[in-house]
């Protein structure tokens, strides 16, 4: 909780600046006019309709993303070969951003949601498979003898023990890929589409109205946040036998 | 039971400037026996087990066991390994089910073992003491022939070491197996053995072999009595 004591101190000294500042006619609005702006933009109703949009965007792009990239991440660690067929792809796409993909988007997929599943797909996807793939060849020798020796069968060892022990590591990959995913979403719908929070800073920037672009990253930021904080509870669940850390927020 | 039959090995390619690891190595393990081979670190005894239990490969030479050829690793032979290895994310009971789904054999084994009351915890929550009687009662639940223990007792304190060695060995001695222990603790091998064999290496020879007569079951407090003392005199003179 302190850590946020100290934020919203520096938030109430930008106030106190601006506050202090003789000339009120800036640009830039003081941390009051973007709260008050906030809470009519919430009021109104309008923005939660971009909200929504952007939410179900990430989420439906992330999940088919995960869905994706786990199992061949998995697969890229149990078999050489399988790897050895994958990594060209990997190597060369991964570079590439998320938003160099619009154009070829939007010509895929039309202007619709179809091109913002598909923009957010390729910003989860290298994170999520790179780490998978990390944890699976990372398992230790000492298993994969023990799954030998004990003739565990290959559907099985994927799936209770490679699986498994690579969960903390595709864990990681998730959370790095949320965070990916959210940029890549809003950049696209900064660019091409018509609704979604992107879309709502880019409307406000060309009405001028900066205090209400501020609102929109200000909820990019806490909806990020809140994004990769439910992926930390989710972990804690879903992996009890790890040790519990005091705070692994970050 | 276990017959190592002139058995190559060397790591890497060609032969190496300080003599191959294993130079036509034999040695005949009787059924029900417990032999224990003692010998410094490093002297090739981990190699040997990832050879008979069939991890590695050796260059010439044959790993038998019951009459047959080893050729991969296999249930018959369970390595009970220096380190932790157990399944981290599963708990006592989901370790045990992954090798035989037979709940009655389960239940045998973690009441032989003392673990009854712990099913439902992850390996992180046990001692060290419990997580290997564990690796045991795992070992046991395949029902191997053979039973292959790798310093077992190497990572447990003094006085935890002790009391595992006398349970373990009192359900390995009612279970029957044959066991091969590598070890380079005396006083635990004379405690555990039916025959100890003394190595050295590179290559890995056999020094002596000595036949340990103390009577079962063994409690602790032999390694106080004077037969244990001359015992490990002739070890120690040998080594």
């Amino acid at each position: 909780m302190k850590k946020w004591l100290t934020f919203a101190a520096v938030i109430i000294i930008i106030q106190l600046f601006f506050v202090a500042l003789p000339d009120k006619n800036t640009f830039l609005p003081s941390p009051l006019g973007v709260f008050l702006s906030l809470a009519d933009q919430l009021q109104q109703g309008e923005i939660w309709l971009h909200i929504a949009t952007s939410l179900a965007r990430v989420v439906i792009g992330f999940l088919l993303a995960a869905s994706l990239a786990i199992p061949l991440g998995i697969l890229s660690g149990y078999s050489r070969t399988f790897n050895d067929f994958l990594k060209p792809f990997v190597e060369i796409l991964r570079p590439i951003p998320p938003i160099a993909w619009i154009p070829i988007a939007i010509l895929l997929f039309g202007v619709g949601n179809g091109s913002s599943y598909f923009i957010v797909f390729l910003g989860a996807f290298f994170p999520i498979f790179t780490n998978t793939y990390f944890g699976s060849v990372s398992l230790p020798v000492v298993y994969r003898n023990v799954a030998l020796s004990f003739e565990v069968g290959r559907n099985k060892f994927i799936t209770k023990i490679l699986f498994y022990f690579s969960l903390p590591y595709i864990f990681t990959g998730l959370k790095i890929g949320i965070g990916m995913a959210w940029m890549s979403l809003i950049a696209a719908e900064l660019i091409g589409a018509q609704s979604g929070l992107g879309y709502f800073i880019q409307i406000n920037r060309l009405l001028l109205r900066i205090d209400n672009v501020i609102v929109g990253m200000i909820l990019i930021g806490a909806i990020g946040l809140a994004l990769a904080r439910s992926l930390t509870v989710l972990e804690k669940k879903i992996m009890p036998w790890l040790p519990q850390s005091k705070d692994s927020s970050y | 039971m276990l017959n190592l039959d002139n058995i190559n090995f060397s790591y890497g390619q060609g032969e190496p400037a300080g003599g191959r690891l294993l130079d036509n190595f034999n040695l005949k393990i009787s059924e029900g026996e417990l032999l224990s081979l003692v010998g410094p670190s490093g002297c090739g005894k981990t190699t040997l087990v990832n050879i008979i239990a069939g991890y590695l490969r050796p260059i010439s030479g044959r790993v038998i066991v019951d009459g047959n050829v080893v050729t991969a690793p296999g249930k018959d032979r369970i390595v009970i390994n220096q380190e932790n290895d157990l399944f981290g994310w599963m708990t006592v009971w989901g370790n045990m089910k992954i090798i035989s789904e037979d709940e009655t054999l389960i239940r045998k084994y973690l009441e032989l073992t003392n673990l009854s009351d712990f099913t439902g915890y992850y390996p992180r929550q046990l001692s060290g003491g419990m997580k290997k009687r564990l690796s045991l009662a795992r070992a046991l639940l395949a029902d191997p022939k053979f039973i292959i223990m790798d310093e077992p007792f190497v990572s447990l304190d003094y006085k935890i070491r002790e009391k595992l060695q006398e349970e373990i060995l009192k359900i390995i001695k009612e279970s029957g197996k044959t066991v091969l222990l590598v070890t380079h603790d005396v006083d635990e091998a004379i405690f555990l053995s039916d025959k100890i064999i003394l190595i050295s290496g590179r290559p890995l020879t056999i020094k002596s072999e000595l036949k340990i007569a103390l009577s079962h079951p063994r409690k602790i407090a032999v390694k106080d009595s004077e037969e244990f003392r001359s015992l490990r005199n002739s070890v120690k003179n040998s080594l």
